[in-house]
């Protein structure tokens, strides 16, 4: 049971750009993780750009389950977790975070902001409480408010991407994506 | 040219094992092609980096250096060992490093052990090492076996032997003082053998560094089949299926299984571990008084998990072998 | 439930001519990198390409002479065989060995006696096997070598009953079986000892009811079967689980239409071969267990394939082998 990244983004007009980001990439090779992150922030980044706001949703990839949740003021939290973490934990986490992140960032600051001029240093540390869900036993009490019907289900990437649109296309396209990253994904890819 | 190449490369990654002694994890760095003048092997932190542009350089060429010390002459009739062992250590280093169940490398380093070429200790670092690469590499739990058995053939002969307590199920004879399953054992009360001051069949460290490579893999590849029956054969060979040890395992899991609900393999191990606790108490009134509490106990776990964690099949599974077990009693 | 989804895109008929393509076509680049890696297990990898082969009616387009050479060259004095030239001789590729030569109806080209010798050398007292001289057990090599002295016609080599008792020290309360008595269930390994206790006409000793469910909850909503339980379809277990099924008279028992659509979406439409799973990258040890699941399935495009063996059903009735399976 596994939690990996937690960002907090914004979305306007469908532009999407990353606010805070927390990663606990312990779990993979030490060579890998520089990779592995700009993926997470790649995928996040995309998973909100193509869903919409006011809107949960779980996209599921490989081993990977995508969990996204945007209000309809354009504030978006992705956390991305493993096939064990319950996705009603995970919802409840994304809305207290969310919550947290608009008391002490001011929405005046979402619009042009980044990991630089934001200061807002919470993400790790609810990674690393949240990591272990039972933690977070009073949510999992408040869980049943969560309506999980209303939790879409993508059963991948592809799935949420614009007709036409192909992942692979836009891994290469990404300037976000370092040429080491694109081999990583291209040779991942291959092997397994 | 290439040759020479995947020479210096090799020399480098020697270097870089005599220099960092104390290396803990190897992983490739995606790289498709040779951007820069420096050497493509490089370790930071104690991780042992190798860029993959150089692998199809350096693993045909450490690859022909083993088997050619491998090769026969023109009657056909095998060429022994015929290298030294320095750079025989060096291409099947390199070799394993990027494949782990090249059976002829790891075949190479057993005679080089018996050659007293290479020390056991030292090649069981290595070969965790390779795991934390390849952590579902079967081979090379095979071969950290042999080493393993060298290593308790030893030491059982060099100090006498407490009665180690013989495992339910098979050892097929394979460790020092070939005991018999079941047979030996019987001579000794069974609560000598529960006690807690009887002593452990084995090196204490040893056992502790081989249920840690054990966690490392089973951490690093979900399921890892090897990785668990590994450590089972750890438990049943090393450990001799001493009660304190199993006891010690029972908990010692209890906490990676709740965090690590769909693993099957590592629910499987408790399988085996209550399995082989069973016949510890083999009287009517142990298996009341003690037994019948750990599968109640494990049935309470499951309970607890299931309602936590719904939609898990292998809690499921492993439920069934309570339940199974709970009939036998 | 971990799984795949099959992209709308995926093939939906057989390839034949593409697969067989595409294994010609994997011997010819050998000084290929990826070729120099899978040197370890070459002849269990050549077994793989020249059944599949065989199973699409193409054998002819492989150089015999060149096989049976090279085969011979990977044995060694003491009988057993290598994977490649110069590797160490081990129980798993003497079996592949004695495939390949059977195919080709080239024993005479090997030392058979010696083979024999090598094979009920590694018998423990127990009865179990190791895989060569070093002392790993496992049952995958107890099915090895009852399957490799089946073909040879030479079985009374080992104490059979003592090999049956260790397959069966392996079996758990599942059904199933594991590598060694207490291990795990896993399809691959229930397929090696479902397939020892026919090799040596004792299937009575399965539970077929109970090794039969567990064998049908591998299949997941995607038609694909995975091989323990929460793990990712493959279409290698689409042999190991299928041909279990199929000897203990059990095979009905899945959805073989969800698993056809499974295999055919791993084929991939431009190289040929089958992968893991649908867009993974193709090999011919997946390629051999897709088409010989396939034939199990039914396929009327290909050979029928013996379960127990997987070899083609008429190579086997030229040799006269017959081996009994349990009724549906
Ligand atoms: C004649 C034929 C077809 C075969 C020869 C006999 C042999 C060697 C059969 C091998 C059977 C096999 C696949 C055994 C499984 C070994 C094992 C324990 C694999 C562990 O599997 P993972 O690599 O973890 O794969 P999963 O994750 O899918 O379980």
């Amino acid at each position: 049971m596994k939690l990996y990244s937690l960002s907090v983004l914004y979305k306007r007009d469908s532009k999407v750009h990353l606010l805070m980001g927390g990663y606990d990439l312990q779990s993979f090779g030490y060579f890998q993780r520089g990779s592995v992150k700009e993926f997470m922030v790649f995928t996040s980044q995309i998973i909100v750009e193509r869903c919409r706001e006011g809107s949960r949703s779980t996209v599921k990839e490989q081993e990977y389950m995508c969990h996204c949740y945007i209000r309809t003021d354009g504030l978006g939290g992705v956390l991305i977790a493993d096939h064990e973490y319950p996705q009603r934990v995970a919802f409840t986490l994304l809305n207290k975070v969310l919550d947290d992140f608009t008391q002490k960032v001011p929405a005046h600051l979402w619009p042009d902001g980044n990991q630089n001029t934001i200061h807002y240093t919470e993400l790790d540390g609810y990674l690393a409480k949240y990591q272990n869900p039972r933690e977070a036993d009073s949510m999992m009490k408040i869980q049943s408010e969560l309506d999980e019907t209303k939790i879409i289900l993508h059963k991948s990437i592809e799935a949420v991407l614009e007709r036409g649109e192909k992942l692979d296309d836009l891994v290469a396209k990404s300037e976000d994506l370092s040429v080491q990253s694109k081999t990583f994904y291209k040779t991942a890819k291959k092997q397994n | 040219m290439a040759e020479e190449l995947a020479h210096r490369i090799l020399s480098d990654l020697s270097t870089a094992f005599q220099r960092h002694p104390n290396i803990d994890e190897v992983g490739f760095i995606c790289c498709p092609t040779c951007q820069h003048n420096r050497s493509p092997v490089v370790v930071e932190n104690n991780k042992l980096g190798i860029e993959t542009w150089c692998l199809e350089l350096i693993f045909p060429y450490a690859h022909d250096k083993v088997l050619r010390a491998r090769s026969r002459d023109d009657s056909g009739r095998k060429i022994k060992v015929s290298r030294s062992a320095r750079s025989l250590l060096e291409a099947t280093r390199a070799v394993l490093l990027v494949q782990a169940d090249c059976l002829t490398a790891w075949n190479i380093r057993k005679e080089l052990v018996e050659a007293e070429d290479l020390k056991c200790i030292q090649d069981l670092k290595f070969a965790a090492l390779v795991l934390t690469k390849h952590p579902k590499s079967s081979e090379t739990f095979a071969h950290r076996r042999w080493l393993l058995k060298q290593v308790v053939q030893k030491t059982s002969s060099t100090s006498p032997q407490p009665h180690p307590v013989a495992p339910a199920s098979h050892t097929n004879g394979l460790v020092a003082g070939d005991q018999a399953s079941g047979g030996a054992t019987a001579a000794q009360p069974l609560s000598a053998q529960r006690g807690t001051k009887a002593e452990l069949p084995c090196d204490e460290k040893l056992l502790e560094a081989e249920l840690a490579v054990c966690q490392r893999s089973a951490e690093r590849y979900p399921s890892n089949y090897y990785a668990w029956t590994h450590r089972a054969w750890v438990v049943e060979n090393v450990a001799r299926c001493h009660y304190k040890i199993l006891m010690r395992e029972l908990s010692d899991t209890r906490h990676w299984i709740s965090r690590h609900i769909s693993d099957h393999s590592g629910l499987q191990y408790r399988q085996f571990l209550i399995t082989q606790l069973g016949t510890h108490f083999r009287s009517a009134d142990a298996l009341q008084d003690e037994f019948l509490p750990l599968l109640t106990a494990e049935f309470e776990l499951l309970t607890d998990l299931i309602t936590a964690f719904p939609g898990h099949e292998a809690l499921w599974y492993h439920r069934r072998y309570v339940f199974q077990q709970w009939e036998t009693v | 439930v971990k799984d795949v989804t099959i992209p709308e895109d995926a093939p939906s008929d057989l390839l034949l001519n593409k697969h067989a393509d595409f294994i010609a076509l994997y011997g010819a680049k050998k000084d290929d990198y990826e070729y120099c890696m899978t040197e370890y297990l070459r002849l269990s990898g050549m077994y793989w390409g020249l059944t599949t082969m065989d199973l699409l009616g193409q054998l002819e387009r492989m150089d015999r002479q060149q096989v049976v050479e090279f085969v011979a060259a990977c044995q060694h004095d003491c009988g057993g065989f290598g994977a490649s030239v110069g590797h160490d001789p081990h129980l798993l590729y003497a079996l592949s060995a004695v495939q390949i030569l059977t195919l080709y109806d080239a024993l005479d080209a090997v030392n058979v006696d010696k083979l024999v010798e090598f094979v009920s050398n590694l018998q423990q007292p127990d009865g179990s096997f190791y895989g060569d001289k070093w002392g790993e057990v496992d049952t995958r090599f107890s099915f090895c070598a009852v399957a490799c002295l089946k073909l040879l016609g030479k079985l009374s080599a080992i104490d059979v009953e003592k090999a049956t008792n260790f397959v069966l020290s392996c079996m758990n309360f599942d059904g199933g079986f594991g590598c060694r008595p207490g291990s795990e269930s896993h399809s691959g390994q229930i397929y090696c000892c479902v397939g020892f206790l026919a090799v040596t006409g004792q299937l009575h000793h399965v539970n077929a009811d109970l090794l039969g469910w567990w064998l049908c909850e591998r299949q997941l909503p995607s038609g694909g079967l995975n091989g323990r339980p929460e793990k990712l379809p493959d279409v290698c277990y689409s042999w190991w689980v299928l041909a279990s099924l199929k000897m203990i008279g059990r095979l009905h028992w899945i959805d073989k239409d969800k698993l056809r659509t499974f295999i055919l979406a791993c084929q991939d439409e431009e190289t040929g071969g089958f992968a893991d799973r649908p867009g993974d990258m193709v090999d011919p040890f997946h390629t051999l267990f897709g088409i010989a699941g396939l034939s199990l399935l039914g396929a009327t495009e290909v050979k029928t394939v013996n379960p127990v063996l997987c070899m083609p059903e008429d190579t086997l009735r030229r040799i006269n082998l017959h081996i009994e399976l349990l009724s549906s």
